[in-house]
């Protein structure tokens, strides 16, 4: 299957303008649209080694981030679009790679529901995953980076797909969004690290992405079995610690950072408690990248 | 005054002294303790009022003073009627 690398940086434009940019992310395909260049830039960099998919592939999710019309841009604004749709407001052109990447997460939190979905960064470690719920601002996102510079697959950064009733982890790998004082703790503990554009001044600050499909199965679309489940939490105020937690109580907080249990109604709570059952849980609060690190190895050693 | 269940729940107990309940009436998830959960299940099967529960679970928690008994039944249908995931059943009847 070719690569976004096998395009050269021309084609690629043309394609972002014209007939759209099929792209196989995990099980899905994502078609976009762009006329702003740091989106062609932005996916040149973050994407390079993802699969495109084939003219004939159904398309799960159509989406286009524009410029549209003299006044958009004169004002330097900006809109997402789902299937021709607005579903938010019109944004300032800077921020685009961001609202891109946010606006793809939205089109699975929103619109997939034949898997349990978790808010959670997923990694893997010789064939064994685990899964990291938080809210923002947890520091799973900045602990996903630092694994993918050590040598862990990254599924996601931000849904665990589970079937109902199993315990697979469906890879839906895209870049990594880091936040603030987050980029540089990344830069410093790898000055290698490769980002995409910065958008800055968003709701959330400063927002970069980071490639972290690393891994030479980055891209393999096999389900990986889930082995354990960890609620981390970046703190300078408490000591680090790695401590296993009831079941019970990972089960609530783990359906409280899903986007669908509720939906899902019991069978939610029958595929939530399977998972349960058959993954260990912990809470890792950490400072330190390297420490945190080395206790994610210890928990698979 | 007799006490129903609000709905025919699921529970998930791992047996750290408290119990995942789903109720399937407002889709709702508690964390609950294990004795709340016995009498939740229980009320789950059949209408009682206090006096037959208070029969159901005395010989399954140790001898002691028999008003204590009552009291801890008595606060634990508060919390579950505050979680509203139990009833009066003649409120239910009506």
């Amino acid at each position: 299957m070719p690569l976004l690398r096998d395009l050269s940086f021309p084609v690629l434009g043309k394609a972002l303008s014209g007939d759209g940019l099929p792209l196989q992310i995990g099980p899905y395909v994502y078609r976009l649209h762009s006329n702003i260049p740091v989106v062609s830039k932005g996916l040149r960099t973050l994407y390079a080694d993802f699969p495109l998919a084939q003219a004939d592939q159904f398309i799960d999710f159509e989406i286009s981030l524009l410029q549209r019309g003299l006044v958009q841009r004169l004002t330097g604004g900006a809109e997402f679009l789902f299937d021709q749709q607005s579903p938010f407001d019109a944004m300032d052109a800077k921020q685009c790679y961001a609202f891109l990447e946010w606006g793809m997460n939205w089109c699975v939190s929103i619109h997939m529901n034949e898997y349990l979905k978790l808010h959670a960064a997923v990694v893997a470690r010789n064939g064994a995953g685990v899964i990291m719920p938080g809210v923002p601002g947890a520091g799973k996102s900045t602990l996903c980076a630092a694994l993918s510079l050590r040598g862990w697959r990254v599924l996601s950064d931000e849904h665990a797909l589970i079937p109902p009733m199993t315990t697979e982890l469906v890879p839906l790998y895209r870049p990594v969004s880091l936040k603030n004082e987050s980029i540089e703790a990344i830069r410093a503990f790898s000055p290698d690290a490769v980002f995409g554009p910065e958008s800055s001044n968003t709701h959330k600050g400063t927002v970069v992405h980071l490639k972290a499909d690393l891994a030479q199965d980055s891209h393999d679309d096999a389900p990986v079995p889930a082995k354990v489940m960890v609620f981390p939490q970046f703190s300078t105020e408490e000591p680090q610690s790695l401590l296993q937690r009831p079941r019970t109580a990972s089960f609530v907080l783990a359906a409280y950072h899903s986007f669908n249990y509720s939906l899902m109604g019991v069978d939610g709570f029958h595929a939530m408690r399977h998972l349960i059952e058959n993954v260990a849980c912990y809470d890792l609060v950490y400072s330190d990248l390297d420490w945190a690190v080395q206790a994610m190895e210890s928990l698979l050693a | 005054m007799s006490w129903r269940a609000a709905a025919q729940g699921e529970f998930y107990d791992a047996g750290e002294g408290v119990v995942v309940y789903y109720d399937p009436r407002s889709g709702d998830t508690h964390l609950i303790g294990q004795f709340a959960a016995f009498i939740l299940q229980q009320l789950g099967k059949r209408d009682m009022t206090l006096a037959q529960i208070r029969e159901l679970v005395a010989p399954l928690v140790e001898a002691g003073d028999d008003g204590e008994l009552v009291d801890s039944i008595s606060t634990v249908l508060g919390d579950l009627v505050d979680l509203d995931v139990l009833q009066r059943a003649e409120d239910a009847d009506d």
